[in-house]
């Protein structure tokens, strides 16, 4: 028999009409799990459940994950720099919109607030210190790779922008403190913290205490969180550096290709060339200045998409490494709390036994053991917190890495492609004239196609279309950008040709123009 | 008379049409009359419009007609090179038709034939004598090179046959016409008489020329083409019919005595036994080089690659010298005038070359094996210049420039000084000046961009690597996948960025490479040319004096000292002709080799960078395939 499926063992099974469909009975077990987990869900509806019941205790602790009333819009609309290019560079500032239902806050809506990025730092510098429960994200770049004053540079600034402030949003820990209104509701570029925050050790004792082994953490998974925390902030700065160096080499490359370029244009001006074999000259001189430049372009956005990126990753896990440190200094000090106690408990325990003791000091003895229990207590409860806090915020973080490192690599992948591409056509454009000028080549070195190269009609035709590319028959995931056919150094290859086509170009009109021209903004 | 020669024709004919109905049949025979009745004008014209629509059309035709259409055709370039050498070749080639009357039944019978069978009878009486007379001349032209008395022989005779040219085949005057403005040698109006019977050998003339080179020739003349490059055309059929290849490089000796031999593999017909391998060093190929140098005077010889003394047995380098040594040796074998020359094929076969360079280096006193570091130094050898006897009295006396040298090799009178007189040389020599430094800058970046890809390429590697260890953390399932493929399409790009940076090297780096030591070559022959000049200027100089002093002697009457003088001034009159013929000669040479040289330099400039271009755009698709394919699994 010639069946076009395989035979399968078990088919008959399946086919039996008397067995119960597997699908009904899997079914309402999973949505019963499923509404067994919602309560706790819309309190943290980004984590994942695999254990309810440690997260029930953890939300226990952390009260203000369980009721989800408090919300926070921010829209970044804008961003100025002021300044030139060399100048304060770092330093823009942030427009945007608020919304919100927060009781610190004095009225819902805020429009048209302006912060620079010194506020900015001002107030993270301040969660980070004041919120020892949670990883405050880290700020973005300033300014990112693609150079300043760029429109590149403003969508992808504004956007970072707006992630950050997602991120803030989404932690109802951060969400409380009273800074956030404070921050926002001040005058432009007068915020400084009102409260006061410090990290719990700073300066050279917290250097000496970070060579320390760390204490016993009962929290496995933290206790492994650092060191991978600390991997990754130290592979993705190695990545960055690496993607520098290969930057600048390649920048470099790029230089030596114009100067290729360069020779064969010099070479044309040779009088002993003919004229056609000059003019050819000139234009492959000229392509191969292009292709210079296009990796060049590669180049800054090879940095300006990965490295800026694993930038951002890196002082994230910073902030991350740094948080979990001083979670290891509470319970340092929890421990000291703790033999505290037991010292005082033993005091406790002697002036117990002894026969005639001074009701003073047996006052004094009981305040300190009361003193030291109730710290020890509290440090634990702390610790306790800020454990359970971390637990669920390590899995935001983990999947807000991943989402960061894909996207920049996707990032870096398509403008690759982009830049690949027109580097492409731009070989290709000059191909029919390296097939012009020398009737033996081509497929005429094989002794065929004398004459159809001279049409034009296979040579000539840019192997990049809308119906895909010529070389394969996938179908690519992405549509079809026309504008990798043309390039931005098209301008420099095609300057000795006619006016005619200067003038053309007069009456094309780019998109902006002809929304303007038509009434309409289109912003 | 006539009915014999209607005989001879008729049996001539009997004879073709046997073929024609074998191949083709009538069809034949008709296209045979059409040609023959629309005239070959059309014809041409037709040919020159569309010569690949002709063939098409008539595939129903027998083979052996094409071939003879075909080379009926294809002399029609062959007047043009024939009329533009002197008279003399014109004849040669019309002694060809003999042969094609011999041994091939020609077109030419047949269309006779054909015409006769058309025409009225009364014109065919006077076809037929016209027909014999034909064959008459040329066997008569074969013999007559000067054009005097037999010429005027050949008019006497010709006055019908001219009036039957002029009445039934007027377009063939027309491209007498056409002809003539070409040479500009034939307008003496008994030139112009013979003309149509010039058109119609060569015309019909089953010379072998390829078709290729017609289509070429064709479109030059259509599109006017410039006539160097056509020359050029000419010049650069390849007639090579060498294979040599450059194998296995082997170090030998020991320590001290350390070098490279490679072993040339050779096939030709040309060689005794057809293939030969023999081992070679380095220094052979200078020789050769040498040698070759001094066998051709103003030839541009292919040169071999550049002296290293460090790192001389790094394998790339070997493979890289090995390459060079092959390009020059094929080079040499496709030139007409060097691939006969008797030390390149002892160069190819001997099995005892140390000692046969000695002999052949003494016989022609080329001091080919005292080799400078430059290739653009030359020597002259006084044998090839003046001949075995003189030059062995010059190089008795030490040599041409010897006579300047006072005592002591210090001369006390100015030295005779040769500045070059032709514009042309002087500007050339500039032009070479000039593009030598640019190609050095080109090269020089091109090295630089090689050095850098090659960097670029191990950072990529590192870069790669850093990826792998991030993902060896395993932070999630897919981050870390995409990773890993991300790591692995730089390493895959790492790799073509070798590949292409290696091809680039072979291709535009190697084609520089050559263009450069070429010009070393060229500035060689240029040397030739201005040591001649000097030469000449020094041998008119001592000419001049003993004249002087002959003079002098003279007033005081006939003496031995006269006779001696005498003699002295003879041999030196004799020598400085020698000496300025060569000069001319080697002036003449270096336009044609310059002319070759540039159009040679250019194709292999083309060539190189068409395939540059094409492995590069191969390259970029690779590299956004691997983009893409990541994109698709990953993204």
């Amino acid at each position: 028999m010639a069946s076009a499926v395989a035979y399968d063992p078990y088919d008959d099974i399946d086919n039996n009409p008397f067995s119960e469909p597997r699908e009904t009975t899997t079914i309402p077990q999973e949505s019963g799990a499923h509404e067994t987990d919602d309560p706790s869900e819309t309190s943290t509806p980004t984590v994942q459940h695999e254990n309810p019941q440690s997260d029930e205790m953890s939300l226990e602790l952390v009260p203000e994950r369980k009721a989800n009333k408090f919300q926070l819009v921010v829209k970044v609309t804008g961003l100025e720099r002021i300044g030139t290019f060399t100048n304060k560079k770092e330093n823009p500032t942030l427009k945007f919109d608020v919304s919100t239902n927060l009781p610190t806050f004095r009225k819902p809506q805020h429009r048209n607030i302006k912060k620079t990025m010194t506020e900015f730092q001002n107030l993270f510098t301040f969660l980070n210190g004041s919120i020892p429960e949670t990883f405050v994200p880290a700020l973005p770049v300033a300014h990112t790779n693609y150079g300043i004053s760029n429109s590149e540079d403003y969508y992808k600034t504004v956007k970072n922008f707006q992630e950050w402030f997602d991120r803030i949003a989404a932690d109802p820990l951060i969400l409380r403190s009273e800074e956030i209104a404070f921050f926002i509701e001040s005058d432009f570029n007068t915020y400084t913290p009102v409260g006061k925050s410090k990290l719990p050790v700073s300066g050279l004792k917290r250097k000496t205490l970070k060579q320390l082994t760390p204490p016993f953490d009962e929290c496995l998974e933290l206790a492994e969180f650092r060191p991978l925390v600390k991997s990754i902030r130290h592979l993705s700065q190695d990545i960055q550096l690496k993607l520098l160096k290969l930057s600048k080499l390649r920048k470099s490359v790029s230089q030596d290709e114009n100067a290729v370029g360069k020779g064969f244009k010099e070479m044309a001006q040779d009088p002993s060339q003919t004229q056609s074999h000059s003019k050819f000259y000139i234009k492959f001189g000229k392509t191969l200045t292009a292709v210079g430049d296009i990796d060049s372009v590669m180049a800054t956005l090879d940095v300006a998409t990965l490295y800026d990126g694993l930038e951002w990753i890196a002082q994230d896990t910073y902030v991350v490494k740094e948080s979990l440190t001083n979670r290891h200094f509470l319970m340092r000090d929890l421990l000291q709390a703790q033999q505290n106690s037991r010292f005082r408990q033993e005091q406790a325990r002697k002036l117990r036994a002894k026969r005639d003791v001074s009701p003073l000091k047996v006052d004094d003895a009981i305040r300190a053991l009361k003193v030291a229990t109730t710290t020890e207590h509290e440090l634990t409860l702390k610790l306790r917190r800020i454990t359970a806090n971390m637990l669920l915020q390590k899995r935001e973080w983990l999947e807000w890495y991943d989402k960061t490192l894909i996207n920049s690599i996707k990032e870096y992948t398509v403008r690759k492609i982009e830049y690949e591409r027109k580097k492409l056509s731009l070989l290709e454009r000059i191909r029919s004239d390296v097939r012009a000028v020398d009737e033996a080549g081509g497929l005429s070195r094989l002794g065929r196609g004398t004459g159809v190269v001279r049409d034009g009609s296979t040579a000539t035709k840019p192997s990049q279309s809308a119906q895909g590319d010529s070389w394969t028959n996938d179908r690519r995931s992405r549509a079809f950008e026309p504008s990798v056919l043309k390039t931005e150094f098209d301008a420099s290859l095609e300057n000795e040709q006619g006016v005619d086509e200067i003038t053309e170009d007069q009456y094309t009109l780019d998109a902006r123009s002809a929304a303007h021209l038509l009434g309409s903004s289109s912003f | 008379m006539d009915y014999d020669d209607e005989l001879g024709a008729s049996v001539w004919d009997d004879q073709n049409n046997d073929s024609n109905v074998r191949d083709g049949g009538e069809l034949a025979t008709t296209f045979a009359t059409l040609s023959a009745g629309k005239g070959d004008q059309l014809e041409h014209s037709e040919w020159n419009d569309d010569a690949g629509i002709k063939p098409q059309a008539e595939p129903i035709e027998s083979e052996g007609d094409k071939k003879d259409l075909m080379l009926s055709l294809a002399p029609e370039e062959d007047p043009l090179t024939g009329l533009s050498v002197p008279e003399p070749m014109v004849t040669s080639e019309k002694g060809e038709t003999l042969f094609g009357d011999v041994n091939t039944s020609p077109l030419e019978v047949s269309e006779n034939d054909s015409q006769k069978s058309t025409t009225t009878e009364e014109v065919s009486p006077l076809r037929k004598p016209y027909a014999k007379p034909q064959k008459l001349f040329s066997s008569a032209r074969l013999r007559r090179h000067p054009l005097t008395e037999v010429q005027k022989a050949d008019l006497f005779e010709d006055p019908l046959a001219s009036n039957s040219a002029d009445i039934k085949e007027d377009e063939f005057v027309e491209e007498s016409l056409e002809y003539d403005g070409a040479p500009e040698e034939s307008k003496d109006i008994l030139q112009q008489m013979e003309a149509p019977l010039f058109k119609i050998s060569p015309r019909k003339n089953l010379s072998s020329t390829p078709s290729i080179k017609k289509v070429v020739q064709n479109a030059g003349a259509n599109s006017q083409f410039d006539v160097a490059s056509m020359e050029a055309v000419e010049i650069n059929t390849p007639c090579s019919n060498y294979t040599i290849e450059v194998v296995d490089p082997l170090k030998v000796g020991d320590l001290t005595f350390a070098h490279v031999e490679y072993t040339i593999c050779s096939k030709s017909e040309k060689l005794n036994p057809p293939e030969v391998r023999v081992q070679r060093r380095y220094r052979d190929f200078r020789w050769l080089y040498r040698q070759l140098q001094n066998n051709h005077w103003g030839k541009i010889i292919p040169p071999p690659p550049e002296k290293q003394a460090v790192g001389r047995f790094k394998d790339d380098f070997i493979e890289s010298r090995k390459l060079q040594m092959e390009r020059m040796l094929n080079k040499i074998a496709q030139d007409k005038d060097l691939q006969d020359d008797a030390d390149f094929m002892m160069f190819l076969q001997s099995q005892n070359f140390g000692q046969d360079s000695k002999v052949r280096e003494h016989l022609t006193g080329s001091n080919a094996s005292s080799d400078s570091n430059d290739i653009s130094e030359i020597h002259i050898s006084a044998i090839e210049l003046l001949g075995q006897e003189d030059a062995v009295n010059v190089m008795k006396n030490g040599g041409l420039d010897e006579s300047q040298k006072g005592f002591m090799n210090i001369s006390f009178a100015s030295l005779p000084k040769y500045t070059e007189s032709d514009t042309f040389f002087v500007e050339q020599k500039q032009a070479i000046d000039i593009l030598e430094e640019q190609l050095k800058q080109l090269c020089k970046s091109l090295e630089i961009v090689d050095t850098q890809r090659n960097d670029l390429a191990s950072v990529t590697e590192e870069f790669a690597n850093t990826i792998k260890s991030l993902e060896e953390l395993e932070v999630s399932k897919k981050g870390s996948e995409i990773l890993v493929n991300f790591a692995d399409v730089h390493l895959r790009i790492k790799e073509s960025l070798q590949r292409s940076t290696m091809q680039e090297a072979l291709t535009l780096g190697v084609t520089i490479d050559e263009y450069m030591r070429s010009l070393g070559s060229i500035r060689a022959v240029f040397n030739q040319r201005s040591k001649l000049g000097y030469y000449a200027v020094v041998v008119e100089h001592d000419l001049l004096k003993k004249r002087t002093q002959l003079e002098r002697n003279n007033h005081k009457g006939p003496s031995d000292k006269v006779e001696a003088l005498n003699k002295d001034s003879r041999v030196l009159e004799d020598r400085h002709y020698k000496i300025k013929t060569k000069w001319q000669e080697i002036g003449a040479t270096i336009r044609k080799e310059l002319r070759r040289n540039d159009f040679d330099k250019m194709v292999d400039f083309r060539n190189s960078i068409e395939i540059f271009l094409e492995s590069s755009i191969e390259t970029q698709k690779e590299c956004i395939e691997l983009w893409e394919t990541f994109y698709q699994n990953n993204l």
